[in-house]
């Protein structure tokens, strides 16, 4: 486990990877289990859903609500519009700004980096980890999603619950790598995670307005949300291109963080 | 002529307005102790982080084994180990654990020198960081910057913390380090430890360094205070004309006074009364500057 700095980041992680792992199996299965009752009442929630005011279901992420009967609908609604994407963005969020700062914080970066590596490997080392750690806590979620669906008889394809999972995963990686980049910039922890909430709530009360407010409309894909929510992968499935604003944010952020990190003192 | 292992050229660091180091020019040769010697804060470790490239100089250079600490430090590091001042550990590992990765991140090391370095220091690899006292970290952190047997030792106050046999056994260490001919970088701000070991001795005040001597060069000019009890009245009058002593006081059996350098005369003249008792206080290092540099730095 100590071949690596990411190997030993994620091993520092273990405890914190395993309960996120757990609460997600327990948040799919739940979630999962409602669904034969929620089957049953299709009709009067399909009624009562219409009723909802426009600013409340789009606040639910752009979801097809009348759907909910579905299966594609019932998870859009009850786990992808809003539950699963803020779970990614805490988890991806406090991984990444502590993957450099914590260290700096702690003040173990002195003696990381008087062994013979660069600045710039620590940095990519340390973003490895933050992708595989969010990369399996988006599988297992899949799996458990699949395993889910065959047990409580719902009808969806595994292809495009592996879409959703992950556009899901590059949502949350993509804020989480804003927490990271700050923390490379600055060293500190506490501000990653400040300046990625502020991008992650921004971009979340953005694509919400787009769809209520006719100027905003144009402008839907700048908010990251518009890539999971709207694209609805659940339904429509991915190709390459819905994923690209994704890959671009973790590049820029990515690269804005060696730069960063690499111009820098390191706090003593 | 001894190679030079590193070298610092005009190097200058400020932390926005507040001066770190102050056009530094220092020499250190192969296979000598060198050491930094200064008050807190005076700049040792600033001086030791820029070497390590952990900060960057406001403007000056510096180079290690021909190498610019800027562009080749991953070279340097490979054959530099290199304990910090302000040590922090993962405390979720075990010393074992955390010697391990280090290891691994060097590209692997020979296990049994890590050993032998345990067992000299006493010191158990299988506790968890966490539990250890600051002297154990401080063992761990000395064995992580010699287990790869590196050509430079760059150590900023290696002795904090180590109890009275384990700093004699570091002392052992570092005799053994120089006959092996590699070169060792040490700050102090105890200067009898550094008269100790050292060989020659760069003293730094106020981010300035003022001299850089021989050892015995220094310890002529270090300030010692100084208390003799005799068994019988005497008076400063009995101990005027001698070379470096002020502050004299006589009163009543006992004399006190502040010496410079060689205690020779003093002594001797003490000798003609019977003396009870001869209490010499060690040097201390402020009072050395004030006395000796304190115009220079000024």
């Amino acid at each position: 486990m100590f071949r690596n700095i990411t190997f030993k980041t994620i091993r520092d992680r273990r405890m914190s990877l395993i309960w996120w792992n757990i609460g997600f199996v327990a948040m799919v299965f739940s979630i999962v289990a409602l669904y034969p009752s929620i089957k049953e009442s299709a009709a009067p929630l399909a009624e009562y859903v219409n009723n909802l005011p426009d600013a409340v279901k789009a606040l639910f992420g752009g979801t097809d609500l009348t759907d909910i009967a579905s299966p594609t609908g019932f998870l859009n609604a009850e786990l992808f519009g809003l539950m699963v994407p803020i779970m990614f963005i805490i988890f991806a969020t406090g991984f990444g700004s502590s993957a450099i700062a914590g260290e700096e914080e702690q003040g173990t970066m002195d003696l990381l980096l008087a062994n013979p590596l660069s600045r710039r490997r620590v940095v990519i080392e340390k973003f490895l980890a933050l992708a595989l750690s969010v990369a399996l806590l988006g599988f297992i979620m899949w799996l458990s999603l699949v395993i889910g669906a065959k047990i409580f008889d719902m009808t969806i394809s595994t292809v495009k619950l592996a879409a959703v999972s992950l556009t899901s995963v590059l949502l949350g990686f993509s804020f989480g790598m804003i927490g990271f980049a700050t923390g490379c910039l600055t060293g500190k922890r506490g501000l990653g995670i400040a300046v990625a909430t502020i991008f992650a709530g921004g971009s979340f009360i953005f694509n919400a307005i787009a769809k209520l407010v006719e100027e905003a409309k144009d402008y839907e894909g700048l908010s990251l949300f518009y890539y999971h929510s709207d694209i609805n992968p659940l339904k429509n499935g991915i190709d390459f291109g819905d994923v690209v604003p994704f890959i671009a944010v973790i590049a820029v952020a990515l690269v804005v963080g060696i730069i960063g990190f690499d111009r820098r003192d390191i706090a003593s | 002529m001894a190679k030079v292992v590193v070298t610092t050229k005009n190097l200058t660091k400020y932390y926005g307005n507040t001066r770190g180091v102050e056009s530094l020019d220092l020499e250190i040769n192969e296979g000598e102790v060198f050491g930094y010697l200064g008050p807190n804060g005076a700049g040792k470790t600033t001086t030791i982080r820029m070497l390590l490239d952990l900060i960057r100089p406001t403007s000056g250079q510096a180079s290690i084994f021909g190498l610019s600490t800027s562009t080749d430090t991953v070279k340097i590091k490979k054959r530099i180990g290199y304990l910090p001042g302000e040590l922090e550990l993962y405390k979720n590992m075990s010393g074992s654990d955390l010697i391990h990765y280090f290891a691994a991140l060097r590209g692997g090391v020979d296990w049994n020198l890590v050993l032998q370095l345990a067992e000299r220091f006493k010191y158990d690899m299988k506790k968890p960081v966490k539990t250890l006292s600051s002297g154990n970290k401080h063992k761990l952190g000395l064995i992580q910057a010699f287990m790869h047997s590196p050509e430079l030792l760059i150590l900023d106050e290696p002795t904090t913390g180590l109890d009275p046999l384990m700093q004699q056994e570091f002392y052992r260490l570092i005799q053994e380090v120089k006959k092996e001919g590699r070169t060792i970088l040490l700050s102090s701000h105890n200067l009898p430890e550094v008269e100790r070991i050292c060989d020659r001795v760069g003293v730094i005040h106020d981010g300035r360094l003022i001299t850089v001597e021989n050892v015995s060069e220094l310890k002529s000019k270090a300030v010692r205070t100084l208390e003799i009890h005799f068994a019988s009245q005497v008076t400063a009058a009995d101990f005027d004309n001698l070379e470096g002593i002020s502050e004299l006081k006589a009163e009543g059996r006992v004399v006190r006074c502040t010496v410079k350098g060689s205690l020779d005369g003093l002594v001797k003249r003490a000798a003609r009364f019977e003396v009870v008792d001869l209490i010499s206080h060690e040097p201390d290092l402020e009072e050395t500057f004030l006395a000796y540099y304190g115009g220079l730095a000024n």
